[in-house]
């Protein structure tokens, strides 16, 4: 039998194949378009026992053909970054166990140096964009012992499942930041998508009309969001360049987008651009948020651009399915109503979900207005961290008295009775950065083996009120140390935002009574220093 | 338009990521910084913005195009 969200994606393909269904680089495909080359895929992989494809995030046809081929064909898939470094990229690869790399032929060269220092033997599937040479790039990879397809559209493709899935089978694989440096792969089910996606289906009137953004880069779960949200309701899913997610206007206009979806680091950008002027964007009927806080004179700003946009905060980590709580902000409460710290609430669960706080001795608080840390619970949280105990250990419990598995968010909230939960800040040293969670430990792990002292420090800096961070700031105990070469090192180990936009050098790092590094003291020397 | 490219190019030196040391007259000036990673997204964005405040522009940011204006010479043309 079919997962539900094979069914229900065969189905909106095939009840809509003569709509459009993806705008990426200056090109429009139907549902049709792109199930010939999800057919052509199924063929060239018939012969073979791949289960995992890793998907390269190119924001071109095959990133997304790579993906929606993998849920018919019962595949596991697994995004890897161009903007990653190769280290991380091969990192991702070998961690997966990824057999088969989707690629589009124009990013051959980036792909070619990503597998140079990997032993594994590939299955390579690329679509010829008319662009590349694939006669070269069938040599190079001869060269290297890989086996390459290209695909070309089949006619009168259908929307057809190859291989059926189970709820419980990995329909893909989100490595995130991990303490180590060694990223945690999570891997997320069919059965965790698809309660997401009828959540969301509950919340929003979309359909087939509509036009979605795709802003985010496949490595961000965000995306799962944009590609599943589309195509579950024969809507069309629209790619801006790289380049245009700096200033998103022509791209809004040109693109007639409906519903937006983004972190609000995106607004934050516009508003500096002055490009969210009152009425602006018209035609925008959702603006939805998530990823990080979102301020409430952003989304002020944002219901004056788009005035017809119902605006919703979502929130949710990538463990419990990109998003897990809901909270719609009406133009009146923004106008009237002064929330915590100036961020909109994270509201409250949706769909079959449920969530709970816990104190520091981990017991649920059932006192509404105490703080602790939330914890998710339900359908769309995973299975568990791969091959890692020791995170399963300190990130998931079973609750004695319900046997009901938690997950532990790490963020720090409390619930109001009318608002749902409002969120506080994170419980350890996981910060976001312009979006993107990061580790700062993964962090000082490049410092200290960039400058062979033991002695760092990095803190997310400078965090505005909502709690967002611009960058990252690094402290060193080091004597002599060539702060350009660890500057280079981190810019040839970590990926950009990452990445230290300062680096301090400290006689000794200050300690709190615990003994260890006070980071409080670190932030009152910064703002000292601005 | 020397002024201005003047401008232009000390601007980028200012606020090229971190660990980068271009000379930003060296470069292909028709090429986007953000691609030859002198600039991320959000440096770019502050850099416009210090342009405009620094040229006492009267430019529309809202017209700025990132196809035609994240390289050398597009921010020169867009400030000029």
């Amino acid at each position: 039998m079919m997962s539900a969200l094979q069914t229900h994606l065969q189905q909106s393909f095939s009840e809509n194949m003569s709509r459009q269904a993806l705008s990426v680089r200056g090109h429009e495909y139907s549902f049709s378009e792109i199930c010939a080359y999800v057919s052509s895929y199924q063929d060239a992989l018939s012969k073979t026992e791949i289960s995992k494809v890793a998907v390269y995030g190119d924001r071109s046809l095959a990133s997304y053909v790579g993906v929606i081929a993998s849920v018919f064909t019962g595949q596991t898939f697994v995004p890897f970054n161009p903007a990653f470094p190769d280290s991380q990229n091969r990192n991702i690869i070998s961690l997966s166990d990824a057999r088969a790399i989707m690629f589009d032929a124009g990013s051959w060269s980036a792909i070619q140096l990503i597998l140079s220092e990997l032993e594994t033997v590939f299955t390579l599937i690329t679509i010829d964009d008319g662009a590349a040479d694939i006669a070269a790039i069938r040599q190079d990879a001869q060269n290297a012992g890989h086996d390459l397809h290209v695909l070309s559209p089949l006619d009168d493709a259908k929307a057809e499942v190859t291989a059926e899935s189970s709820e419980s089978d990995i329909l893909y694989i989100m490595y995130t930041s991990g303490t180590t440096g060694t990223p945690k792969g999570v891997p997320i089910s069919h059965g965790n998508v698809m309660h997401y996606i009828n959540g969301l289906n509950d919340l929003l009137d979309i359909g087939v009309d509509d036009r979605f953004t795709q802003l985010f880069d496949l490595t961000f779960d965000l995306s799962m969001h944009d590609i599943f949200l589309t195509w579950s309701v024969g809507g069309c899913l629209c790619v801006p360049d790289r380049m245009e997610l700096i200033a998103p206007k022509k791209y809004i206009e040109r693109e007639r987008i409906t519903v937006w979806f983004s972190v609000p680091s995106v607004l934050a950008m516009m508003a500096k651009l002055r490009l969210l002027e009152d009425g602006a964007y018209p035609d925008i009927r959702y603006g939805l948020f998530c990823g990080e806080a979102l301020p409430q004179d952003l989304a002020c700003v944002w219901m004056g651009a788009a005035p017809n946009a119902a605006v919703i905060n979502l929130y949710g980590p990538t463990e419990a399915t990109i998003a897990f709580t809901e909270f719609q902000v009406s133009p009146k409460d923004c106008a009237d109503t002064v929330y915590k710290n100036g961020v909109i609430p994270i509201g409250k669960v949706f769909g079959e979900n449920e969530a709970c706080i816990i104190s520091e001795d981990e017991h649920i608080i059932s006192d509404i207005g105490e703080a602790g840390e939330l914890c998710l619970s339900g359908p769309q949280i995973t299975e568990g961290y791969i091959n890692n105990p020791e995170q399963n250990a300190v990130r998931f419990f079973v609750d004695e008295q319900t046997k009901i598995r938690w997950y532990k968010t790490g963020d720090r909230v409390y619930e109001d009775n009318a608002l749902g939960y409002i969120y506080l800040g994170r419980m350890d040293h996981q910060v976001k950065i312009r979006g993107y969670r990061v580790e700062l430990a993964e962090i000082e792990n490049e410092l200290r083996a960039a400058s062979g002292s033991a002695h760092v420090a990095a803190i997310a800096w400078p965090v505005d009120e909502a709690m967002r961070a611009e960058a990252v700031v690094a402290f060193l105990v080091a004597p002599t140390v060539d702060i350009d070469a660890i500057h280079q090192k981190c810019a040839e180990n970590l990926v950009d935002y990452k990445r230290p936009s300062s680096l301090y050098i400290l006689d000794a790092l200050p300690l709190n009574a615990n003994g260890k590094v006070d980071r409080n003291a670190l932030k009152k020397y910064l703002k000292e220093q601005t | 338009m020397s002024d201005v490219r003047g401008a232009v190019l000390s601007s980028i030196k200012e606020f090229q990521k971190p660990g980068s040391d271009v000379d930003p007259s060296s470069i292909d000036q028709d090429q986007s910084l953000i691609d030859l990673g002198v600039l991320d997204s959000l440096a770019f964005v502050n850099l416009v913005l210090a342009l405009e405040v620094s040229l006492n522009s009267s430019v529309s940011l809202g017209d700025i195009d990132p196809f035609l204006h994240t390289s050398v010479n597009g921010l020169t043309d867009f400030f000029s």
